[in-house]
């Protein structure tokens, strides 16, 4: 047992030393076992893997350049305002506040104007986002249209909807887990009061029903 | 290169193995074991600093591989001395005992005190 851990030690020299002296020391390590202990032994191993590794090989040189290369690149694309790897690494990452808004939501609108159920779904798909919204208008029947213009930053989600006539933009925030929004008709929508200002057409707040991707919306 | 003053000091382990090869051609272990008898087992020899130390003495010529005879173990190889090796051992010494009359001339002369 011992001496196969022994032979593994060897075998991580390198090649050179590994061809020249490995016979060796496994004969060595044979015979002077129970002279010198095992102990002393493995850690005079390792201690020659380590020098030899660090004396006698370049491999280590080259690995220190491409470091040093590495961190130069950081450092040279932080200095002329390009975007840096790290800030490359950190747009790949999750973001928790995004992947939030994942998902069905379901609510229902205190307003003046169209009232009742509303069901919002917002997915990302690729780098984009893309959303439905669903309200039953005043007629009693749904009406459903795809979001647009969607925005959200940080916890704050912010698009566009056209759903029967009205045209509306939507404004909400994550508060404990749920969403709390307001619709405000735009100026072109049947709802409008006017052509130069918005009429908030009611404020809500939305429960996740379903969280993640799952949806048939289409880009 | 051969400029003496660029091997000196010798590191305790470079010393221990020359001076263990000074009388005679002897293996990896032989020079593991001769190196703690002459230290009187205060200072023992791994094989990997063993062999760390012989690759970098073959290389700079200070040590040999000597040609074994058909009966031995093939796993034994014997290193000798080579005739460079031996003048930089010599002047290890000389070294070193210029270092030792300089200590025993400190440590046994008190320095003479001045009157107040």
């Amino acid at each position: 047992m011992t001496r196969a851990l022994y032979t593994c030690v060897l075998w991580l020299h390198p090649p050179a030393f590994r061809r020249r002296f490995a016979d060796e020391m496994l004969w060595i390590f044979e015979e002077a076992s129970e002279s010198h202990g095992i102990f002393p032994l493995f850690t005079d191993s390792f201690l020659s893997l380590i020098r030899q590794w660090m004396l006698h090989s370049p491999i280590w040189k080259v690995a220190l350049a491409g470091m040093g290369g590495l961190l130069e690149l950081i450092f040279a694309s932080y200095l002329i305002g390009g975007p840096t790897l790290l800030n490359t690494c950190r747009q790949e990452a999750p973001d928790t506040a995004l992947s939030r808004f994942s998902g069905s939501w379901t609510g229902s609108l205190h307003s003046n104007g169209p009232s009742g159920a509303i069901q919002l779904t917002i997915v990302k798909r690729g780098n984009a986002w893309i959303g439905q919204l669903q309200l039953e208008g005043d007629d009693g029947k749904m009406h459903s249209g795809p979001a647009e213009d969607i925005r959200i930053d940080g916890d704050v989600l912010h698009f566009r909807v056209k759903a029967g006539d009205a045209d509306m933009t939507f404004h909400g925030r994550l508060r404990d887990g749920r969403l709390q929004g307001t619709l405000e008709a735009t100026a072109s929508g049947r709802i409008a009061a006017s052509p130069h200002e918005r009429r908030k057409v009611g404020e809500g707040t939305w429960e996740l029903i379903r969280g993640g991707s799952r949806s048939n919306l289409r880009a | 290169m051969n400029d003496l003053g660029t091997f000196l000091p010798l590191s305790p382990a470079t010393l221990h193995i020359l001076l263990a090869l000074a009388g005679e051609e002897r293996h990896g272990y032989g020079i593991m074991q001769e190196v703690a008898r002459q230290s009187e087992g205060q200072y023992k020899l791994g094989p990997g600093t063993l062999y760390d130390n012989l690759q970098k003495l073959m290389e700079q010529g200070l040590v040999d591989e000597a040609r074994r005879s058909a009966n031995d173990d093939p796993r034994r190889r014997y290193y000798r001395l080579t005739s460079w090796g031996r003048k930089i051992l010599t002047a290890e010494v000389s070294r070193l005992e210029g270092v030792v009359r300089e200590a025993r001339l400190h440590l046994r002369a008190p320095s003479p005190r001045r009157a107040s």
